[in-house]
């Protein structure tokens, strides 16, 4: 045992002073009676149990010099050892990640275990104890560092919530380590439900993985389909998973926008995967959600969103002389409405559109809004146009645009290289500069083609529907949100227009987040929660309202193989008991209570 | 004693009591109560041949016609009853709220107007330390005045020997003792009672003890003061010492008890803050020691 203050043994000294209180209390005052007879009588029998009734007619000061005493030793905070262990610096890292919220028993998740295991050992910590607290998920938060108040710790450690981000303590191991190297001797204690690689760090990790019976909501994804009449409907598709030992039946909802759609009911194998199909879904707004209708140990995977921001067809002006092989290319893909004009008066009149391509031209006026390709253009609008070449071979460079057509190169008769921007990147190569690009400036989306089609033997092969086809796509996100998902923990980079108003993202919480429209590029990072996501700008007075999807990340955290531990178990380097020791503060209060309650019961009893 | 002990309404309800005798009266002056003494009541008690210098009038010549003898018809004598009050006066009795002088008083008072309206002779003597103030026999209501006058002048301090004091008093003939005093003597009371027994008393006990002798209140380390003796005796007043007390007391009382059958006298106890007229009533009444009449 230790013992942390000696200064309370000061207070001894309050022990006379009780006993000097006690002995002019019993000045006695002066009873007058009328025969002391009786008295006497009675007399002789006290005299006669001296001893005893002595004692007990001085129990009330035995009981106050008693308390005293406790008092005084409460004061000194002593502190019971256990296995000879004291620390001056404690480590405790919590993992907040999304299978901490799969329950634990019947009563907690496997969060709110450790949340009371934790609170449970600071109680048992010396009060000079130093504790930092941590959290682990994709990263390490840092909570509290180096704080003896044991009130403030439980109250950190209360304040934790499960995220639904995965899970990874590595970070945290390294950054324990790095704290561990400035200390002669310290604990961290890990509290996980994955396996943690402790490397040279000593530590116990209190294992809080059980068993459980999980389904998890895997996806939801959907297509549009048109009947005879061109009247659009959803085809709806949702993944289910189960961790069960049998198979699970259980009823799917289908929602739109919080409103319910359709409900199905399915058969999920045991340990298996089971598809569910959602025909003829007649649903024109902002967000499916595909609901699992059962309990199961963690409820937050239980759900899965879909955005549908992309959808409906999308204007493109070819603005051209002629151009079959681009024309063709086009209008083979479905969502495209393609409009045609050689008049470069046309542009930027009454109609908007969401892509330009300017073949061969290059307009004096750029249009409001709307993305734009260039074909073959000379210096100009930002252009420039370093030289020309003739007879050579280009080839594709690997980039967003270019996927499935890579390390293919076709011939050219004549093209032009350029100088590329700091926000483009080079697609087409040729070999000593650049001659195509593309990339995102001002809020518009921008890609130059350096050579005509006609010039050249690209139009012929296979790979040029490709490559149109993904630069559509890629041109064809006009919105905020490059992606209709995320997986929680991202990093997303909002495309929002210069000239707008603030960005807001509202969080499926509803926390609403502001953001710069001059910083909006920069990453938007508190994806912590799984849900949907709004983001909205105004532009010329017209709000922009687009959602995104935040996963939950279900391969990591919905389906683990952990090994199982029995409650209160630790797996560590070597198995110690966790409480580092006893602070016997409380239960020397408790006794003091109990004494002045003897105290009362004595003086009731005398009175 | 500065205030008046009883009033009106008291007194008229007192007329209607009477103390018993169970003694048959030797001595005194003619009364209402029965003696041995042959005298001139209208009771019929034998007869007794003529001896001359008898009266003449109450020779039964009905007996002479048919024995030829003279014989004298002799009748009851009725004698009244010499009853004596002893109350103790020791500073004892000079304690508890309302004090037990005060009530012992009272008694007396209403005792001796018992014993004045039937036609009786009461004696009141005060006991001191050693001795006996021995007051004038009173008789007929009249004298009730002068007996309350006495009372009032009766003051309580010094110690107590109820013995001595009660063998001090020379008798004649048999009568009514009443004691009374809260016997807290030592000494007890056996040898007055052995006494007044062979001077052919009827005996009346009656204890006069303070609610704050039956009730003892306070707590803590005490001084306890003895009002007569001067003594001080030191204890911690606690519920254990107060029961211990009340056993004591108890006891006391027993003692009496005993005393009072094997002597075959009345032993009555009362509180000092008792209603005179309920404890009259209630108490004396139901010893058969005062009678409705």
């Amino acid at each position: 045992m230790t013992i942390s203050n000696w200064w309370p043994l000061a207070l001894l000294i309050l022990i006379p002073i009780i006993i000097l209180l006690y002995m002019l209390k019993q000045k006695a005052q002066e009873y007058p009676f009328s025969s002391s007879m009786l008295w006497r009588e009675i007399y002789n029998s006290i005299e006669a149990t001296k001893p005893w009734e002595k004692l007990k007619k001085n129990l009330l000061m035995f009981l106050q010099i008693f308390t005293v005493l406790l008092l005084i030793f409460a004061l000194m905070a002593p502190y019971l050892k256990q296995g000879g262990r004291r620390f001056d610096n404690v480590v405790i890292v919590v993992d907040t990640s999304a299978s901490m919220g799969i329950q634990y028993n019947n009563d907690r998740t496997r969060l709110e275990e450790a949340v009371q295991r934790a609170c449970d050992y600071v109680d048992s910590l010396n009060e000079t104890a130093q504790v930092t607290i941590l959290t682990s998920n994709q990263e390490t938060g840092i909570i509290k560092t180096n704080v003896t108040d044991k009130a403030e710790l439980r109250k950190a450690l209360k304040a934790l919530l499960v995220t639904d981000l995965s899970g990874d303590t590595g970070p945290a191991v390294s950054v324990v380590q790095s704290m561990a190297n400035q200390w002669e001797q310290y604990e961290a204690v890990f509290f996980t439900d994955t396996p943690v690689e402790l490397g040279n760090l000593e530590a116990q990790v209190i294992n809080l993985y059980t068993d459980y019976e999980n389904l998890s909501m895997d996806y939801v994804s959907y297509g549009t389909e048109y009947d005879e009449n061109g009247t659009p409907s959803l085809t709806v598709i949702a993944k289910i998973t189960s961790d069960a030992a049998e198979d699970v039946i259980t009823d799917v909802n289908l929602y739109g926008d919080n409103n319910l759609l359709m409900v199905q009911s399915v058969q999920v194998p045991a340990g298996g995967s089971q598809i569910v199909y959602f025909n003829q879904v007649n649903f024109g707004g902002d967000v499916l959600m595909a609901e699992i209708n059962s309990e199961d140990d963690l409820v937050a995977d239980n759900k899965a969103y879909a955005a549908m921001n992309a959808e409906g067809q999308k204007r493109v002006l070819l603005v051209t002389n002629d151009n079959m092989f681009l024309e063709k290319a086009i209008i083979n893909i479905p969502w495209v409405d393609l409009y045609k004009t050689n008049q470069l008066s046309a542009v930027g009149k009454d109609e908007t559109f969401d892509l330009y391509i300017f073949d061969g031209m290059m307009p004096e006026t750029l249009p409001a809004q709307g993305n734009i390709i260039y074909m073959n253009p000379s210096t100009g609008n930002d252009i420039k146009a370093s030289g020309a070449i003739s007879n050579v071979n280009l080839e594709f460079v690997e980039t967003e645009i270019t996927k499935y057509v890579t390390d293919f190169s076709f011939g050219v008769s004549v093209a032009k290289e350029y100088e590329r921007p700091i926000w483009a990147d080079s697609f087409i190569s040729s070999g000593t500069g650049c001659a195509g690009y593309f990339g995102e400036n001002d809020g518009r989306r921008i890609a130059v083609i350096g050579f005509d089609i006609h010039y050249s033997d690209l139009a012929l092969q296979a790979e040029f529907p490709i490559l149109i086809s993904n630069l559509m796509e890629y041109m064809m996100v006009s919105g905020m949100v490059s992606e209709d998902d995320y997986a929680a923990g991202d990093k997303i980079v909002f495309n929002g227009n210069l000239n707008g108003s603030d960005i807001t993202v509202t969080a499926p919480d509803g926390d609403v987040t502001t953001l710069a429209a001059a910083v909006a590029t920069s990453a938007y990072a508190d994806t912590n929660q799984a849900g949907v996501y709004s983001v909205a700008q105004t532009v010329d007075e017209v709000e922009r309202k687009e959602y995104f999807v935040v996963r939950f990340p279900i391969e990591l955290e919905s389906h683990q193989d952990g090994e199982t531990v029995e409650a209160g178990e630790t797996v560590g380097e070597d198995e110690k008991n966790l409480t580092g020791g006893r602070d016997l503060r409380n239960i020397i209060i408790l006794l003091i209570l109990l004494a002045l309650a003897v105290e009362w019961f004595v003086y009731v009893r005398q009175h | 004693m500065g205030e008046k002990l009883f009033d009106q309404d008291f007194f008229s309800k007192l007329n209607n009591l009477a103390i018993a005798m169970n003694t048959r009266m030797t001595h005194g002056m003619g009364g209402g109560r029965k003696s041995n003494a042959k005298g001139t009541s209208v009771e019929f008690s034998d007869y007794r041949e003529y001896i001359p210098g008898d009266d003449i009038r109450r020779i039964d010549w009905g007996a002479y016609g048919r024995l030829d003898k003279l014989y004298i018809k002799r009748f009851m004598e009725e004698k009244e009853g010499i009853f004596q009050i002893f109350i103790d006066t020791s500073s004892s009795m000079d304690f508890g709220e309302p004090k037990k002088s005060r009530t012992a008083l009272q008694l007396a008072g209403a005792l001796a107007y018992l014993v004045l309206n039937n036609l009786d002779r009461v004696y009141i003597s005060e006991m001191q330390e050693d001795s006996l103030t021995h007051g004038k026999g009173r008789a007929g209501k009249q004298a009730f005045q002068q007996i309350m006058q006495e009372l009032e002048r009766v003051t309580f301090d010094g110690k107590t020997n109820l013995n001595k004091s009660i063998m001090s008093r020379q008798y004649q003939g048999s009568g009514v003792s009443i004691v009374i005093s809260d016997f807290l003597d030592e000494k007890g009371i056996e040898e007055a009672v052995k006494y007044l027994r062979y001077k052919k008393q009827q005996i009346i006990l009656i204890q006069v003890l303070a609610r704050q002798e039956v009730e003892i209140e306070g707590d803590g380390t005490v001084n306890l003061l003895d009002m007569e003796t001067g003594e001080e005796v030191r204890l911690t007043l606690n519920r254990a010492t107060i029961e211990q007390y009340n056993q004591a007391l108890k006891g006391m009382q027993e003692r009496m008890q005993a005393l009072a059958r094997k002597y075959e006298m009345s032993y009555i106890q009362m509180v000092a803050d008792e209603p005179l007229e309920k404890f009259l009533y209630d108490h004396v009444c139901n010893q058969g020691i005062i009678v409705r009449k």
